[in-house]
Formats: C-alpha cells, structure tokens, sequence
C-alpha cells in the first residue's frame, strides 16, 4: 500500500513537472516593479486577441508583450535547452558529473563574445559567441578522435584541454582591453537574460529547438549507449555514430542559447540530476521532463534575479544560489544521489 | 563443414602493436552445441570471441556464421543472429534491470522509436528464461554480480539470436551461481533454441557443461609457426593431462568420479 501511494504521487508530481512552464510563465507575468493585476492581463488578452484597442495606457501592453514575455520566454529557452544538452551530454559520458560545458563550450563561447566587444566590434557578439563556442567543441571532438574512435575519456580530457587554451586567449582580451570594454565582457560572462527581445527569441529558437528536438526523438538511444560502447555495439548500434550525433545536437542546443543569454551555470548540470534523482535515469521519461522542468526552474530563478532584490542581479548567480540547496537535499535524501 | 550452418573460423590472425596475440585460427562450431574455449589468461580468448561477434575486425581471415561472411553484415543483422555478453560490466546510472534487458532489443526498434509492448514482452520472456523476474524493476548497479551477470545474459536473449556468446560468464560469482549460470546456457543449447559459444576459467566447469573444448595457449609473438589451439574435440579427447600441462605448464591427475572425469592439480 506504501508503495501504490508513493507511485501515485510519483504520478501526479510527474504531471506537475511537465506542466510548470505553463504554470511559471502566467505567474511570472505579474512579478516586476511595474504592478499588472490578473484583471489587466486577462483584458489585454482578449483584446489583443479580438484585435482590438485596449482602454489601458499602452504601457501595460510594453510591459507585458515587449519585457515581460519575451524575457520568460528566453529564460524558458535557455532552461530547457542547456538542461536537455546536460541530461545528452551526461548520458554520452556515462557521467553525471558532466555539463553542456564540459568540451569548452562555454570557454569558447566566453572568447568569442570578448572578441566581439573589445577588439572586433563589427562581428555581432551573438554570432562570434556561438561560433567559437562550436569551434572549441568540435576542436576537442577531433583531438579525442582517433581510428575512427572516441574515448569517452580521451573525449573529457580533450575539453580540459581546450577549456584551458580558450581561457587563457580570453585572459589576454581581458588584460588587454579598456576597463569599459572589460565590464561589459565580465558581465556577459556571467549570464543574463536582462537583455532579453523577440530578436533574441527568434535567433536563438530554431537552432535550439532543433538540438532539443534531436535529442527527444532519439532518447531512448542514450539509454543503450550509456551501458557502454562494446555494450551498444553487441546489441546493433554504432556507437560513434549516435555519440556525434548527441555531441552535436546538445552542443547546437546550449550554443543557441548561451550566445543570446552569456554562460548561465549550473542549470545544464543539476537539472538532469534532479529529474534522474526523483524520476529514475530512463530517459524516455527523462528527457521530456529535463525540457519541461529546466523551462520552469530558469523562470522561477530569473524572478528571484529580477524581483528579490532592489536591483537586478545576475541570474547565473541566483541560478546556483538556489539550485545548490536543493541539489544538496536530493542528494542526501535518494541513495547515492540516484547513481553511484 | 558437413552442415551448413553453425560458426566457421577460417583462417583467422590478430596481432596487437605488431605483437601476434590469435596465429591462423581454423575451427568450425556445429550448431546446437555447447563450445568453451579454454585456456590461461591472455590465450586469446575473449579477443576470438569479439572477433566472432564482428566486434573486433581480426588482422586476417575471415569468420562464417550460417555461411555468411561477417564481414558482409551490418551490426544490426550481426545483433539479431548473434548475442554478446560481455564480462559483467556496472552501469554509472540506476537504470532498472528491465532498462538494461531492453536495450538488447535494439536492432528490432526503428530509429526515431522506442521500445513498444511487444519489446517488453521479449524482455520479460527474456528474464523469466534465466530465472531473473524478479528482479526486473530493481537498479542493475544495486543487485548481485550473479544477478547483473544473469541481466546480461537476457539482454543478449531478448535480442533472439540463434547464437550466444559468453566471455567468461561465471567470473566475479560465488559457487552456486556459477552453475546456475552455467545450467541455464546449457539448457538453452539442450532446447535446441541456440549455439552457446563461452569462455570459461575453470577446466572442471569446461569437462562438466560442454560438449566441445578449444584448448588454447598463449603464443609467443615472434613465432609465427605458433599456434593457439593445442587441441579441440570432445571433453574426454580434450583433456588430458598432457594437453593441459601445453596450456597451463602444470601438472594435473585426472580422477574418475561416479562416471564423470574431474581434474585436479598436483
């Protein structure tokens, strides 16, 4: 009987999990200086949808249409996508202590967007951001590849390598450049959805959507190629095959989106941890609960950046603030933190 | 070969950075038997096997399976003809035993698929074939090496095969599961539904569960005229005490015991 009820709840809270982005997103529409009621938004709604002119100030309509949504919608892209990366990346590696980061993406990423703002101005951040962030991941990939083959080991020490070497390019931008120039990389580092726009959205969704989409259609794979690559091959697979392809998909997906919104931490690493710890490591449930559950937990963190302070602090900071405790009550509360 | 399925070896050589580890392997496996590949560590067995399951492309010669050259099948032909257990292996995730036994359906699911209630039903059928039902919903990192070790075994089934091949089943497991395992395979020869082709440690096991025995040795890398295979036949041709003093450089006295031959170290 403990057991029937426990699954049940299991049940109810796996449906609460798929449906927290909605939840998130009509809840976050009301958190900000600016004060909505849900009178006015549901008036603005219907409005907007009959076509018609609002009674309201058109300030409501900015706030909501032009601030609000996109940044909760941005942070649901970013959430959802650098957690489905992480959850790919984990499963590929065999190892939950992996990120979306791990093969010097966000190393990359980092050089990319400081060459952008201090010494070459004409490329857009968002594009150097995003194709050094590729650059660095498929530079380890090929360093790690060998007769056709690669290590999973040769694989995450191929990403210390370039982490390493893209870091080091990045401190010679930083020591070099004017202290203007240096606050804007530093803050582009630490990861911000302030900046959020429709503009952003469009670029950044086709190419993340499609890494996502990737990676849910083909989830049942990982679980064959997480046993191992002799264990994939004795039952059919190639393993190399489906590696790329999740190397790939997960690295299209976070470089979308860390281009847009700067390194977010944490998020790609703790969320697969928290749906493994609570739902099992199947990825067939796995995966559509990483994209759901990821789009809520960067919402609910980027209203604390937004409204729990005076002033706006950096979501990446909020990010591990609030996702540490929890991780840490997961992993003290499930045996051996749901692997070992 | 007189029929015209089971395994031919034909000719078959692997070297390892230059250093010849199988010389110019001949052997033919009859379908419906039980074949244990005996013999000291790094005689080359577990590497025979990989090559027999295409996992290991060999350096030369060429390995028939139901008079198929392997080198002409996709590993998704290869995986439905023949199944692999691997010496037991720990997975980093939780994923339950059922998750595990699954996977060994892989090359009957589409690529954009998941596995779908006529795979669950293989699966189960799978588990409850070597006794392991029970334990399907527990994580595979959490039960016994006998019990992942029998997971594995029903992974490979639940890829029907017509062949099994099993790289030292019984290592790492207490006694009485080691003949429980060692039973099981037997029957499935003795059913008639598969070839069971296994690496074993033990001369006892290989005298008591097989009908044919691969004696190997080690070869010297440099002598090329060395070759692995010091004897094949039945048990009671196989093992004598001369052929295991070849393969293991020790002396052995064979005893005969309510009509069954046991070997013992002196």
């Amino acid at each position: 009987m403990m057991v029937g009820s426990l699954m049940s709840f299991k049940k109810y809270l796996y449906i609460f999990f798929l449906i927290s982005p909605l939840i998130a997103m009509v809840l976050s529409l009301f958190i900000g200086k600016f004060k909505i009621e849900p009178g006015d938004l549901i008036q603005l709604v219907i409005f907007n949808l009959m076509g018609a002119e609002t009674p309201r100030p058109s300030v409501y309509s900015t706030v909501i249409f032009e601030v609000r949504l996109p940044r909760i919608l941005l942070a649901m892209l970013v959430g959802a996508s650098l957690s489905v990366s992480g959850a790919a990346f984990q499963g590929v590696f065999r190892n939950p202590l992996v990120s979306p980061y791990t093969l010097g993406l966000s190393s990359g990423a980092a050089f990319g967007a400081a060459l952008s703002l201090a010494v070459a101005p004409q490329f857009p951040v968002q594009l150097s951001a995003f194709f050094f962030s590729l650059v660095a991941v498929g530079f380890a990939y090929y360093i790690a590849t060998s007769h056709g083959s690669t290590p999973i080991v040769s694989l995450l020490l191929a990403g210390v390598i370039v982490s390493a070497v893209f870091d080091s390019l990045l401190s010679i931008i930083q020591t070099a450049v004017h202290e203007r120039a240096l606050q804007s990389i530093i803050y582009w580092l630490m990861g911000s959805l302030a900046t959020a726009s429709w503009s952003k959205i469009h670029s950044a969704f086709p190419l993340a959507l499609t890494g996502c989409a990737v990676i849910f259609l083909l989830r049942w794979r990982l679980n064959v190629l997480a046993l191992g690559d002799e264990e994939a091959r004795s039952v059919g697979m190639n393993p190399e095959l489906y590696k790329a392809v999740f190397v790939v998909a997960a690295s299209l997906a976070a470089s979308s989106v860390v281009s847009v919104a700067g390194i977010i931490g944490f998020v790609g690493l703790v969320v697969p941890h928290m749906i493994r710890m609570i739902f099992g490591p199947d990825h067939i449930h796995m995966i559509p609960l990483c994209i759901t559950f990821g789009a809520s937990f960067m919402v609910f963190v980027d209203d604390l950046a937004r409204a729990s302070f005076g002033f706006e602090v950096p979501v990446g900071v909020i990010t591990t603030l609030t996702g540490a405790p929890f991780f840490v009550y997961l992993l003290r509360s499930t045996r051996s933190g749901g692997w070992e | 070969m007189n029929s015209e399925r089971g395994i031919l070896i034909d000719g078959v050589s692997l070297s390892y950075n230059g250093r010849a580890v199988l010389n110019n392997i001949f052997m033919e496996i009859e379908k419906g038997k039980v074949v244990t590949l005996l013999g000291p560590n790094g005689c080359g067995k577990t590497t025979l096997l990989k090559i027999i399951n295409g996992l290991l492309p060999p350096t030369s010669g060429q390995v028939y399976v139901d008079c198929r050259n392997t080198r002409s099948m996709n590993p998704r032909e290869m995986a439905k003809l023949m199944g692999h257990v691997p010496q037991a292996q720990r997975s980093t995730f939780p994923f339950t035993v059922l998750d595990v036994v699954l996977t060994g359906r892989f090359s009957y699911i589409s690529p954009l698929s998941k596995p779908g209630h006529r795979d669950l039903e293989k699966a189960y059928r799978a588990l409850e074939m070597v006794g392991a039902l029970h334990i399907a919903d527990r994580p595979y990192n959490q039960v016994s090496g006998g019990e992942r070790q029998l997971a594995m075994i029903a992974r490979a089934l639940a890829q029907e095969p017509s062949f099994l091949l099993l790289d030292e089943p019984t290592s790492y497991l207490d006694f009485r599961n080691q003949i429980r395992i060692l039973k099981t395979v037997r029957r499935f020869a003795e059913c008639g539904i598969m070839t069971v082709v296994m690496s074993l440690h033990d001369p006892n096991h290989a005298l008591m569960f097989s009908d044919r025995i691969v004696l190997m040795r080690k070869i010297d890398g440099d002598l090329s005229e060395m070759h692995n295979i010091i004897a094949m036949g039945t048990p009671e041709e196989v093992m004598t005490s001369e052929n295991i003093r070849a393969a293991y450089g020790i002396d052995v006295e064979m005893l005969e015991i309510k009509g069954r031959r046991l070997l013992f170290p002196l």
